[in-house]
């Protein structure tokens, strides 16, 4: 006789957000089940700040300073009702910019000639035109601004994550950016 | 802002970013036991301990000169207390602006002998002998520092980051604060504790007398406020009752209306006016006495041609008895004028004769003459009794309308004293009052270091809820928060919001509203009541155009008077 064993299929995504979930639950109760949080994201969280400065030593300190607070406020986190990763990010962001204004360094614009083609492309424009103009477009737009850009075409990250990183949308998030190609697009009139 | 740019830059390997990952070090930083390993060289961690030597020294801990990485290695068990002491501060307690935090004041006391400490707000604390011990429990003895400040207002609240929620029941509530304050025990930079027993006796200032607050403590390590019963009120004046903190003219110019007052006079002076207006007209118009002509007196009638002279017809008849005889030109009585007219001059009459160019004036007074005369003054007497009635039943009625605004005047002036006199009554309960406020204390008795609270928690306001953003007023851009809390002047809490989120704002449109928020680059931005009263019944969504200011380098009272807390 045939026999069959029949199990329930999860999706890979779905088996990592519950994997996370049972980490979170666990660091909640004892801070030193924090690594397995930490191994998971301490690449994603590096790269974030590393793309905003120039220093790769620098990029380690935010990311250390990053993971403290995430530690001392992980009990909070279940209050927060976003993506685990989303959250580092939202503490990224400010510590990276905390970081920024206590050495007085300016941030720092990491463009890569691919992404910039790209967004060229989107914001229809000629690439013939050289890179300088759209680059020199760049560096007038405000932090929100720049961050979307920096999320949608140098990290390449989609609407959704980008709505939940900075706390909006994922339309809101469409919206925002299309602004600001309309507002570079301008620009290179 | 000015922005480097780089192009294509070589991107990092995952090994060379695994290579920065020491998790071992950032377990140590929050306390967890046996995981002790600060990294030996390479990687700089001269950020964290600039950070951390920054904001003990701001707490008014002693950490010496430890602020490179060399002295965090050779002391690794200092460096495990430290930034415990660290983490508190910045996370769970978290000045928005580490710069403008309230200040501690350091009092030394002999830690044997115990003693009395009286800040200069008016707190007094009482330390029993003994009283302080190390964190293994050994008594200390000798000189102990105690470090201590209080937070009695929005501003202070806002400024020292100290977390103001409270759960209760699952129910998200903040604290109103009748009085707040902070204490710590140190001898040679280190943390000591309250002997068991050994109670603090703290008699704070405060000035808040209702009873309706507990008594509360900071756990920093469950990181959660513990009810800790309640204190006692000593306020030796409060037989004087409670006054509203209301401008003293505006509650009783409720009573006074000036505005009606002044209109009710000027309607009684303006009744006096028409009357003597129409007592003047009467005047004018009372019955003139007829004449009667004097025969020594030289006259003369005017003799006018109806069809020529229509107008003079009313002088037919007419005797006007000459004045001064020298006017009367010889002639007059053979010359035939062509222009005859009658003037009045100061209640006199002159009779104008024209002829061609030539012109002659008569002073003269016109008179009646027998049957005329008879009649005349048979019409004036009878006129004349009218007007006299019509004049006295005026004067009369002058006489009430003057007598009717005397009393008005009076009435008010009379309101207007007794108005001062309450105003000057109340000023004098309200100062007293402000006095007893002074001498007002919250008296209880601690057992641990820390921040201990004279708290209500109350509700999240109610009312309205708005979608929110924010702008600068200046320059219209979208403003970041790293803190956003609602304020209502009247309660002394803060309402934290969450920063990161644009989302619906809870407010009590009936309370006079602030919203004060911490910039990403550190300024304090403001919306004051003005704005929150452009809030419409109904409306969805609103856009508050946010006063940013830089507050470095300000005083506590000055920040208040910018943020108008």
């Amino acid at each position: 006789m045939n026999s069959m064993s029949i199990t329930q299929h999860i999706p890979p995504q779905a088996k990592v957000d519950s994997l996370e979930e049972s980490w979170i639950k666990a660091a909640q109760q004892d801070l030193s089940a924090f690594e397995k949080l930490y191994d998971a994201n301490y690449e994603a969280i590096f790269r974030y700040a590393y793309q905003r400065m120039d220093s790769k030593d620098d990029a380690a300190d935010v990311t250390a300073q990053v993971f403290l607070k995430a530690m001392t406020n992980i009990k909070k986190y279940k209050f927060m009702g976003l993506k685990f990763s989303s959250w580092l990010y939202r503490i990224a962001k400010s510590e990276t910019y905390q970081f920024l204004k206590n050495k007085s360094k300016s941030p720092t614009i990491n463009v890569e000639t691919e992404s910039l083609a790209n967004m060229a492309q989107d914001i229809d424009v000629p690439i013939a035109l050289g890179n300088e103009e759209l680059i020199a477009a760049l560096s007038e737009l405000n932090d929100q601004e720049l961050e979307l850009v920096e999320m949608r075409y140098f990290e390449q990250r989609n609407f959704k994550e980008i709505g939940e990183i900075l706390d909006m949308t994922e339309n809101n998030a469409k919206v925002k950016t299309h602004r600001v190609i309309k507002k570079l697009q301008n620009k290179q009139k | 802002m000015k922005r480097n740019i780089n192009i294509d830059r070589k991107p990092l390997a995952k090994e060379e970013i695994n290579a920065t990952k020491d998790f071992g070090s950032l377990a140590s930083k929050v306390g967890i036991a046996g995981s002790v390993s600060p990294k030996p060289t390479g990687k700089s961690t001269g950020w964290f301990a600039g950070g951390i030597a920054a904001i003990a020294i701001a707490a008014g801990i002693y950490v010496g000169t430890k602020t490179d990485s060399e002295q965090l290695v050779q002391e690794p068990e200092t460096l495990i207390a430290e930034v415990t002491d660290t983490v508190s501060k910045t996370i769970f307690v978290n000045p928005p602006i580490p710069e403008a935090d309230i200040s501690n004041e350091s009092y030394y006391v002999d830690a044997d002998n115990g003693g009395k400490i009286k800040h200069h707000t008016g707190t007094e604390i009482t330390i029993p002998e003994g009283a302080f011990m190390d964190e293994e429990g050994n008594i200390i003895t000798g000189k102990v520092e105690v470090q201590y400040r209080e937070f009695h207002n929005q501003t202070e609240i806002f400024l020292s980051g100290i977390p103001m929620d409270y759960d209760s029941a699952g129910k998200e509530q903040v604290f109103e604060s009748a009085g707040m304050m902070e204490i710590r025990g140190y001898q040679d930079g280190k943390r000591l504790k309250i002997v068991p027993d050994k109670n603090f006796r703290i008699c704070m200032h405060s000035k808040n007398p209702d009873p309706k607050f507990n008594l509360y403590y900071l756990d920093e390590e469950k990181e959660e406020w513990s009810y800790e019963g309640k204190d006692s009120i000593d306020n030796p004046k409060t037989e004087q009752g409670s006054i509203k903190d209301e401008p003293i003219e505006e509650n009783i110019a409720k009573v006074i209306d000036k505005e009606e007052a002044q209109t009710e006079i000027a309607d009684a002076e303006e009744v006096v006016a028409v009357i003597k207006k129409e007592i003047k007209t009467l005047k004018k118009e009372s019955p003139r006495k007829p004449l009667k002509a004097n025969p020594k007196k030289k006259n003369f009638t005017i003799d006018v041609k109806k069809t020529e002279f229509p107008e003079l017809v009313v002088y037919a008849g007419t005797i006007f008895e000459v004045v001064d005889k020298s006017d009367l030109p010889e002639d007059t009585y053979s010359v035939t004028w062509n222009g005859v007219e009658l003037l009045e001059k100061n209640n006199s009459y002159i009779v104008q004769l024209k002829k061609g160019e030539r012109k002659e004036e008569i002073k003269v007074i016109p008179v009646l003459d027998g049957k005329d005369y008879d009649e005349a003054k048979k019409e004036f007497d009878s006129s004349f009794t009218d007007y006299i009635k019509k004049l006295t039943a005026k004067k009369v009625e002058e006489k009430q309308a003057e007598v009717n605004l005397s009393k008005i005047k009076e009435r008010y002036k009379k309101e207007q004293e007794a108005y001062e006199r309450r105003v000057a009554i109340m000023r004098s309960k309200m100062e007293f009052q402000t006095a007893a406020r002074d001498e007002l204390k919250r008296i209880f008795n601690i057992n641990r270091f820390g921040t201990w609270n004279c708290d209500s928690p109350i509700p999240y306001p109610k009312g309205m809820l708005v979608l929110i953003n924010y702008e600068d007023e200046e320059t219209g851009e979208t403003i970041e928060f790293t803190k956003l809390d609602l304020v209502e002047k009247t309660r002394n809490a803060c309402f934290p919001l969450d920063a990161s989120r644009i989302g619906r704002l809870p407010f009590n449109p009936k309370r006079d509203n602030l919203l004060w928020g911490i910039t990403l680059d550190g300024m304090i931005a403001v919306a004051d009541t003005e704005d929150f009263k452009e809030i419409e019944k109904g409306q969805e969504a609103h856009t508050f155009k946010m006063k940013v200011v830089d507050i470095k380098g300000k005083t506590t009272s000055e920040i208040r008077e910018i943020i108008g807390g």
